[in-house]
C-alpha cells in the first residue's frame, strides 16, 4: 500500500477502484480524473487537493477531510457523512443520493451541483454558495444554513423543519410546498420567494423581508 | 417587529421604496464594539452632532454615563431614552446643560430597542436595533451571558436613512416632553444649513475605526465558551462595513449606481468561462464589490514606499487581516498589461489575475453604462467592447479581451446577467474561510 500511495502521489496511478485508502494522508495533491470508484477513503486527509473530474461514485468518505478541495466530481451515493468539506469547490458536482449528513460545508461552494435524494440533515452549510441549486425533496432538516446564499434555489417540498436560516439569502427561492416547521428565519430575507404551502410552524420570522 | 418602534416606523416609511430595508443579527458584543467606535468618531469629527440614543433601561445608560459626559462636551446635543431606573436622573451627565434624559414608559415598545443616531453636518451614522424577545430565542432561551444576548436591526452611515430616523426619534420625544422635540428641530435645520459648507469626515477613517473596534472585541471575547458565534458575527460587520462604504460610493453615483453589483456578476461569468477555482471567483466576487473603494482615489500620489507603492484607500481593507488579498488585488486595479499603469508598474502576468479581470470589467462596465444612455442596448454593447478592444494588449491581457468579447456576444443575444444587490448583513458567503495557504493554492 506504501508503494501505491507514493505513486498516487507521484500522479503515477489514475485507477484504484474500490482500494482501501482508509485514514491516508493525501492533502494537497493533483488528484484529477482519478478514479476511485467505491474506494474505502474513511477518514483519509484530501484537504487542499484537485479531485476535479475525478471517480468518487459510491466510495466511502466518512469523516474523511477535504477542506478546501476541488470536488467537481462524481460522488453518485458516496458516504460523505460527518465529511469536512468546509471551503470545497462542489460546483456542478454529482451528489445525486449522497449520503451528506452532518457534514461540515460552510463556506463551500454548491452552485450547479445535483443533491436529487441527497441527505443533508444536520448538515452545516454556513455562509454556503447555493445559488440556484435545484433542492426538491432534499432533507435539509436540522441543517445550519445561517447567512447561506440561496438565491433563486429550487427548494420545493424541501424538509427545513429546524433548521437554520437566520441572514440566510432566500431572494426569488422557490419554496412551495417545503416544510420549515421549527426553523429559525430571523433576519432572512425572501422577496420574491414562492411561500406556496409551505409549512411555517413555529418558524421565527422576526426581521425577514417578505415581498412577492 | 415591534408595533409602534422606530425600526418598526422606519421600516414601513420605506417598505415601498426600491431599498427597504435589509435587517441582520447582532449579538449584544457587537452592538456594544459598533457603538463605541460609531460614539467616538464624535470625538474626532469635524463638526458637533445631536445624538438620539435609546438604552432600553436606565441601568444600560448609567453603565456608559462617563463616555457621554465626553461625548456630551463634543456634541451639540444628547438625547438619552431609557425605561428609568434608579440614580438614572442623579449621574452628574444626566445634568449636563446639553444632556437630555426621556424617561420612557415601561409599556412604550422604544423601551425594547437600542439606538445610536448620529447627525452632524460631516458625519451621519446609527445602529438601529431591538431585542429578541424570550419566545423568539426558541427552544434554548434567552441566554444567560449578557453579551450574547440578540438583537436584530440594521446599521448605516447612509444620510438619508440618519435623517429620515431622527425625524420619527423626535416625533416619538415628542410625545413625552414637546418643548425638547421643538428644541431637537431647531438642531436638525441647522445641522441641514451647516452641512452644505463644511467637508464630511473621512470615511475611510470612520471604517476602518470601526473595523479596528470589532477586531478588538474579537481578541477579548476568546475565552468565551461559544466565542464562535460571536467571532463570525463580529467578523460579519467587519465585512459589512466595508460593504457600507462601496454602497455608499454606489448611491452618490446616480449615473451608474450598480456598478459593484453589475461588474461583480460580469466578473464571475468572466471567472467561470475561464474555469477558475471557486476561491478565485469568490475573490473575484468581493474586490468587484468592493472596487470602487480604490477607483475613489486613482488620481492621487502615490507614496514611495521602498517595495510597492500602494492605493491608500485600499490600505483600509487592509486592516481586516481576512480582507488582505482583496486589498491585493484591489490595489492593483489600475495597472495596465503594458506595464504602463499605476500603483506599482507591474506588467503582463506580474499583476495579479483578479486585478487583471475586475480591472476590465469594471472598464467595460463604465463605458456600456455610460453609453446605454444615449444608445441602444446592442449599440452601447458593442461600442463598449471596441473601447476595450482597442487597449488590448496596451491596458488589456489579450486573453482576457478575447473571454470578455464571448460575453459580450451573449448580452447582445439576450443572456442576461444575474445582478442582485448584495444582502448587506449576509455577506459571509463571500469570505474566504480563513487559513494559510493550503494545498494546491498559489
Amino acid at each position: 500500500m506504501t508503494d501505491s500511495i507514493a505513486a498516487i502521489r507521484e500522479g503515477k496511478i489514475k485507477q484504484l477502484p474500490g482500494a482501501n485508502l482508509e485514514d491516508e494522508d493525501l492533502a494537497g495533491l493533483d488528484l484529477a480524473e482519478m478514479n476511485l470508484a467505491g474506494a474505502n477513503l474513511v477518514g483519509a486527509d484530501f484537504s487542499g487537493s484537485k479531485l476535479e473530474r475525478s471517480r468518487l461514485e459510491g466510495a466511502n468518505l466518512l469523516g474523511s477531510r477535504l477542506h478546501g478541495a476541488d470536488l467537481r466530481a462524481n460522488l453518485l451515493g458516496a458516504n460523505l457523512m460527518q465529511a469536512d468539506m468546509t471551503a470545497a469547490d462542489l460546483r456542478g458536482s454529482n451528489l445525486r443520493g449522497a449520503n451528506l449528513m452532518g457534514a461540515k460545508l460552510s463556506q463551500s461552494a454548491i452552485a450547479g451541483a445535483f443533491l436529487s435524494g441527497a441527505n443533508l440533515m444536520s448538515a452545516n452549510l454556513q455562509g454556503a454558495d447555493l445559488r440556484g441549486v435545484d433542492l426538491r425533496g432534499v432533507n435539509l432538516s436540522n441543517a445550519n444554513l445561517q447567512g447561506a446564499n440561496l438565491t433563486q434555489a429550487d427548494l420545493r417540498g424541501a424538509l427545513l423543519n429546524e433548521a437554520n436560516l437566520e441572514e440566510a439569502d432566500l431572494r426569488g427561492a422557490n419554496l412551495a410546498g417545503a416544510n420549515l416547521s421549527g426553523a429559525n428565519l430571523l433576519c432572512a430575507e425572501l422577496d420574491g420567494a414562492n411561500l406556496a404551502g409551505v409549512n411555517l410552524a413555529g418558524a421565527c420570522l422576526l426581521g425577514t423581508v417578505v415581498k412577492q | 417587529m415591534l408595533e409602534g418602534s422606530i425600526l418598526q416606523q422606519l421600516e414601513s416609511a420605506l417598505e415601498n421604496t426600491n431599498r427597504p430595508l435589509n435587517l441582520g443579527v447582532y449579538y449584544k458584543n457587537t452592538l456594544v464594539a459598533l457603538c463605541h467606535a460609531l460614539e467616538d468618531c464624535i470625538l474626532a469629527a469635524g463638526s458637533q452632532p445631536l445624538v438620539i440614543t435609546a438604552f432600553q433601561r436606565g441601568k444600560w445608560y448609567l453603565q456608559e454615563a462617563e463616555r457621554y459626559h465626553d461625548l456630551a462636551q463634543k456634541s451639540r446635543h444628547v438625547v438619552i431614552m431609557a425605561a428609568p431606573d434608579t440614580g438614572f436622573a442623579d449621574h452628574p451627565t444626566s445634568k449636563l446643560p446639553n444632556v437630555d434624559l426621556v424617561a420612557l414608559n415601561s409599556q412604550d415598545p422604544v423601551a425594547q430597542e437600542w439606538h445610536l443616531i448620529i447627525l452632524a453636518p460631516s458625519y451621519t451614522a446609527m445602529v438601529l436595533c431591538q431585542e429578541l424577545s424570550e419566545a423568539d430565542y426558541g427552544v434554548g432561551g434567552r441566554p444567560t451571558a449578557d453579551l450574547e444576548r440578540k438583537f436584530y436591526g440594521f446599521w448605516t452611515f447612509e444620510p438619508a436613512r440618519v435623517e429620515k430616523t431622527i425625524e420619527l426619534a423626535i416625533a416619538h420625544i415628542n410625545t413625552y416632553n414637546p418643548e425638547l422635540a421643538q428644541q431637537l428641530n431647531s438642531h436638525v435645520q441647522a445641522i441641514a444649513q451647516e452641512a452644505s459648507q463644511v467637508e464630511p469626515d473621512d470615511l475611510n477613517a470612520i471604517v476602518s475605526r470601526v473595523v479596528d473596534y470589532l477586531q478588538t472585541s474579537e481578541y477579548s471575547i476568546k475565552q468565551i465558551e461559544h466565542h464562535q458565534v460571536l467571532d463570525s458575527n463580529l467578523v460579519s460587520n467587519e465585512l459589512q462595513a466595508f460593504l457600507r462604504l462601496g454602497q455608499l460610493i454606489d448611491l452618490a453615483d446616480t449615473g451608474n449606481p450598480l456598478a459593484a453589483a453589475e461588474v461583480a456578476a460580469i466578473a464571475e461569468i468572466m471567472g467561470q468561462l475561464l474555469n477558475l477555482p471557486a476561491w478565485q471567483i469568490k475573490r473575484l466576487r468581493l474586490a468587484s464589490l468592493l472596487h470602487r473603494i480604490a477607483l475613489q482615489s486613482v488620481n492621487v500620489q502615490y507614496g514611495e514606499a521602498p517595495s510597492c507603492p500602494l492605493v491608500p484607500a485600499a490600505q483600509v481593507l487592509r486592516t481586516m487581516p481576512r480582507l488582505s488579498a482583496i486589498a491585493q488585488i484591489i490595489n492593483h486595479l489600475s495597472e495596465r498589461w503594458d506595464g504602463s499603469g499605476q500603483p506599482a508598474g507591474l506588467s503582463g502576468e506580474a499583476i495579479p489575475l483578479e486585478s487583471r479581470i475586475v480591472g476590465l470589467v469594471a472598464d467595460f462596465q463604465q463605458r456600456f453604462t455610460h453609453l446605454s444612455q444615449s444608445h441602444t442596448k446592442e449599440e452601447a454593447l458593442s461600442t463598449a467592447f471596441a473601447q476595450c478592444q482597442q487597449e488590448q494588449g496596451k491596458a488589456w491581457e489579450p486573453k482576457l479581451v478575447d473571454t470578455l468579447e464571448l460575453l459580450a456576444r451573449g448580452m447582445q443575444q439576450g443572456l442576461t446577467l444575474p445582478v442582485s444587490p448584495t444582502k448587506i448583513s449576509s455577506g459571509m458567503w463571500l469570505i474566504d474561510e480563513e487559513r494559510g495557504e493550503v494545498g494546491m493554492r498559489k
